[in-house]
């Protein structure tokens, strides 16, 4: 992450909204006073961050933390993964990047509307996380047929790679 | 505290307390009498958890961690749900603030069944999260 310098004639927009929705902070008591750091730790334990289990029967599901019992544990739920609300450890968690908006405490329906709503599905979808997580499992359930398409494939690319490069060198 | 020496009672039943709500995480305050090594003391002792039997399973964790008590030297006196605002203990207090939200700066990567646990890394692994 580099530092963002804005320079003084630049309008302080509220700092959310500006820079792509990576949270940055303000440092009042830093001498160059417009300097927008941002913060470490972007993934962070709150109500609606969106986890994965990652350990258990129910390992590689997304839930969303409900509320937070205290800094070791999270009341977690994922109606629409069939996660039920239980108490899991952030041991068995991996927080994710996505966040529902949801209030504390909601109950099962309001919670899946949210979901719902926001397509999380699909955002988690689009994330490199899940693709890789999806081309991991295609490798591991590829036919042999499939594996001599795949071979075929590579070869294919590797051809008009290696031609389109020569073409450079000549 | 009523007194009675086990060879002088008789248990006549014994039944687990069902919790009403066990999906609601609420604060529990318990009263305790324990013996130390120099002498007995009462406690007041505050855990946020879903269960009563959970909040008093921790208590006995907590005493034995913490103060060596065995739970044949604890008496549980008084076992009662607290409201967030009479909340006593600061490390309870920290965890009642609204829309509370903190990192996990360490993170451990660990596999997600036994089956799968690595012996050996071929590189350092990152704790960043």
């Amino acid at each position: 992450m580099n530092n963002k310098e804005l320079s003084p004639e630049t309008k302080i927009f509220s700092p959310s909204s500006t820079l792509q929705g990576i949270q940055h902070h303000f440092l009042y008591n830093d001498r160059s006073f417009l300097t927008l750091r941002p913060l470490t730790f972007q993934r962070v334990v709150e109500v609606g961050r969106v986890v994965m289990v990652n350990y258990g029967p129910d390992a590689g599901k997304l839930a969303v933390i409900v509320d937070i019992i205290d800094h070791n544990r999270a009341l977690v739920e994922g109606p629409t993964t069939g996660i039920a609300r239980g108490a899991y450890a952030f041991r068995r968690l991996t927080l994710t990047p996505l966040v529902v908006k949801v209030p504390r405490n909601a109950g099962q329906a309001v919670l899946k509307a949210a979901i719902e709503k926001q397509d999380l599905a699909g955002s988690w979808a689009k994330t490199s996380w899940a693709k890789k997580i999806a081309s991991r499992a295609q490798r591991a359930a590829n036919s042999d047929f499939d594996r001599f398409k795949l071979q075929k494939y590579k070869k294919l690319r590797r051809e008009i790679v290696n031609k389109a490069v020569k073409a450079t060198k000549a | 505290l009523k007194k009675v020496k086990k060879v002088n009672g008789e248990i006549v039943g014994i039944n687990e307390i069902h919790e009403k709500k066990p999906l609601q995480i609420k604060n529990f305050g318990i009263w305790i009498r324990y013996d130390s090594r120099s002498g007995t003391h009462n406690m007041y002792k505050e855990y946020r958890e879903l269960t009563r039997n959970a909040a008093v399973e921790a208590c006995y964790s907590d005493m034995a961690s913490r103060h060596r008590a065995r739970s044949r030297s604890i008496q549980i006196i008084r076992v009662a749900e607290v409201a967030n605002a009479d909340v006593r203990r600061p490390y309870i207090k920290q965890i009642l603030v609204p829309g509370i939200k903190f990192p996990l700066p360490h993170r451990v990567i660990r596999s997600a069944d036994k089956a799968h646990r690595a012996l050996f890394m071929g590189s350092r692994p990152s704790t960043f999260y």
